[in-house]
């Protein structure tokens, strides 16, 4: 047997005696000298308190030895032994010191761990609520000494893919490059761990290979390690885009979902969707100096007139004659979140250029696909007036609309494979005040008229899978031209988010207005708003 | 018998915020709640003295983790409980104590019929293969079929969701059976 006692004489204790130890005042003196009166979340989240447990143990021995060592040098000529006390008080001293690289700013709200009980001896592939495929190699789990795992071990999975999760999440999305900050748009997220018998196992001895489901179809990504130690992100490798698989049954460890529920997504899902044709756009009238051509993929961009241009959007780039004659290494086209814009990518050795653009033609083809465009119109609208409510198909509640089923569709799943456990990121990064334009000394003041002392302040277009946020508190990046959500992070722990009738006028120094509310509320506003 | 007196999830929940700022307020909480963490912990310790140590550390932690807590409309004693739990394992892995299981007989009956071996299970026959399981599924085992909690109680203490509970529970229930049946089939 173990070492456990079984007993089939339940072990008796009268309620006289458990009063005898209740004692709280004993229990708030220890909540007073461990903490003060007022203990801030950060200092109490529980799981970024149980990451840095494995590592931050190192540098508070660090810490604690550097201190020890000028504590020595410095009593050495009063000849006092300060020997036993010296390091206890300089031990809390370290810790208190410490902060963790990766700190939620609402412990607890951080999307929490899932945990796959697996066998370290089968090769098993884990897939998570959202998609993702975790596939995991027999005998992948080493322990400290390098010696293979034995037994189950639980992998713990958790992924990101929102500008919310991202900003709950603590995750440092500030990319340095030889002391260029970037911020990182990011196509996918993940914090992949793993535990054997209560341990982090802190290597893998093969990769990991994790598929994480996405919707940016974009090539421009890369992936991405962040790097607990430097602080940093490391750059791995071009993240590859592959087409969304089909699950296997055999050896899966399927997140749990109710059969109840499963079975009333199933039929909506597996129903055949009738053919869509996609709704026709009229390509505007080529009309500003900047234009170019470029070849596509119809099959990628049905939506595209073949042999359109694209008419550069003076407004949102700037162009310069001379890159017509520059023979570029790459050049990419995706189109944006805005309706009709697509973003022209180029890339000769150092130089990144991102143009936005939108299709156009000239005159005479105006004329010619105009008429061609009507009949298109009329065929496709004749096609929606024809299709079923949902109650007339049958579906219920569970009828698929348009848009959810183009997002069904257009789910990919990127391939990043994982040598150690931690955070991941498929990302592509970019110059942060020269995508937003505006860079705004702001002031923030709430209701009352009080001046509000931001920890850090953030900015998110909607649409679009990035969270901006300024080095400098008082500092907003900001551009009247994007749709754009802002908030502050306060030292009394509120969010305070701005009006954002306020975004769209603006000058260099500009006071905001902001509505404060607490971390939950406030997170449920982001919610809404995000 | 002492008489305690009502209070709603949401009652709770305001005298937790009031405790952020004034950790005072968390008396009410703790006077309500002291013997069932008390005796949730002393079943596995079965030592009175060690036991009020760790319920003592447990609400140390939870006042200093407030800030850290959801409310979801419940209680706040089933989260209370989840910080005991791991206090009751953290103090198993630091000491050289073993963790007592403690099995009625009334409840024996109830995982019999779970496993649905006809029979009945006897004390003896059950233990080598409850102690296959590990301290996870051996603690989902007792509270379910022992402390009789319900599926929600436990996704609380055991920071799942309630249908990852369910089917956790199920998996194991079914990888007892499937031992038992090989250990009868063995034997004849």
């Amino acid at each position: 047997m173990s070492n456990r006692i079984y007993t089939n004489n339940k072990p008796k204790i009268t309620d006289a005696e458990i009063d005898a130890y209740q004692d709280f005042d004993a229990v708030l003196n220890k909540v007073t000298a461990n903490t003060g009166p007022n203990p801030s979340p950060e200092s109490v989240g529980t799981s970024y308190l149980k990451d840095i447990v494995g590592w931050g143990k190192g540098l508070a021995i660090a810490a604690v030895g550097a201190v020890a060592i000028w504590f020595g040098i410095s009593t050495m000529g009063t000849g006092a032994d300060t020997s036993n006390n010296v390091v206890v008080a300089d031990s809390t001293v370290a810790e208190e010191q410490f902060v963790a690289p990766i700190q939620p700013p609402i412990p607890g709200a951080e999307t929490q761990y899932t945990t796959y009980t697996i066998d370290a001896q089968k090769s098993q592939k884990i897939i998570t609520d959202d998609g993702t495929t975790v596939s995991i190699e027999k005998n992948t789990f080493v322990d400290a000494d390098g010696n293979t795992i034995v037994g189950e071990v639980e992998v713990l999975f958790r992924e990101y893919h929102n500008p919310l999760d991202i900003f709950k999440s603590g995750i440092p999305m500030e990319y340095d490059s030889a002391g260029q900050v970037y911020t990182f748009e990011s196509a996918g997220m993940f914090d992949l761990q793993a535990e054997y018998k209560g341990e982090r196992v802190s290597t893998f001895a093969k990769e990991r290979v994790v598929d994480i489901v996405g919707e940016n179809r974009s090539t421009k990504y890369n992936d991405y390690y962040y790097d607990t130690t430097t602080r940093n992100w490391s750059y791995l490798a071009k993240s590859t885009l592959n087409p969304l698989e089909e699950t296997e049954d055999e050896g899966s460890l399927e997140a749990e979902v109710p059969t109840a529920i499963a079975s009333e997504i199933e039929p909506a899902i597996n129903t055949p969707a009738p053919t869509q044709p996609t709704m026709p756009k009229l390509p505007a009238l080529l009309s500003a100096k900047y234009a170019f051509e470029a070849e596509f993929d119809a099959r990628k961009f049905p939506e595209l007139y073949k042999g359109c241009v694209f008419q550069v959007d003076e407004t949102q780039s700037t162009f310069s004659p001379a890159y017509y004659s520059v023979k570029w290494d790459m050049v990419e086209l995706t189109p944006m979140d805005v309706s009709n814009r697509y973003n022209l990518h180029l890339e000769k050795g150092s130089q990144v250029m991102d143009v936005q653009c939108f299709p156009a033609i000239t005159q005479q083809e105006y004329n010619r696909v105009k008429k061609a465009y009507d009949d298109s119109l009329q065929v496709y609208q004749q096609w929606q007036a024809a299709q079923p409510t949902a109650q007339q198909a049958g579906w219920g509640d569970h009828f698929l609309a348009e848009e959810e089923y183009a997002i069904m569709n257009s789910v990919n799943t990127r391939r990043v494979r994982a040598r150690l456990p931690g955070v991941y990121n498929c990302d592509h990064p970019m110059f942060a005040q020269k995508y937003m334009g505006d860079r705004v000394q702001a002031t923030f003041i709430d209701a009352a008229g009080q001046t509000v002392a931001p920890i850090r302040n953030y900015v998110v277009e909607r649409g679009f899978n990035a969270l901006f946020s300024a080095r400098n508190n008082n500092e907003l990046l900001l551009s009247k031209q994007k749709k754009l959500i802002v908030w502050v992070w306060t030292q009394d722990h509120q969010i305070g988010l701005v009006r954002g009738d306020q975004l769209t006028q603006y000058s260099k120094t500009e006071t905001f207005d902001v509505e404060l509310y607490d971390s939950r509320e406030g997170l449920a506003m982001l919610e809404k708003l995000l | 018998m002492k008489q305690m007196i009502k209070i709603t999830p949401s009652e709770e929940y305001a005298i937790v915020q009031a405790s952020l700022t004034n950790p005072s307020e968390f008396r009410v909480i703790y006077e309500r709640y002291y013997a069932d963490v008390f005796r949730f912990v002393f079943s596995k310790v079965n030592d009175s003295d060690q036991t009020a140590d760790i319920v003592s550390n447990t609400f140390v932690k939870v006042i200093t983790k407030l800030a850290s807590y959801t409310y979801k409309g419940y209680s706040i004693k089933n989260w209370i409980v989840r910080i005991a739990y791991n206090e009751t394992m953290e103090f198993f892995r630091k000491s050289a104590k073993q963790p007592t299981v403690s099995i009625e007989d009334e409840n024996l009956q109830h995982i019999a019929e779970e496993l649905e071996v006809d029979r009945g299970l006897t004390f003896y026959e059950i233990c080598p293969f409850l102690d296959r399981l590990d301290d996870q599924e051996l603690t989902l085992i007792e509270l379910r079929y022992f402390d009789r909690m319900k599926i929600r109680e436990i996704a609380e203490i055991m920071d799942f969701t309630e249908a990852k509970t369910r089917v956790v529970i199920h998996r194991i229930l079914k990888k007892l059976n499937k031992q038992i049946k090989e250990e009868v089939q063995h034997e004849q």
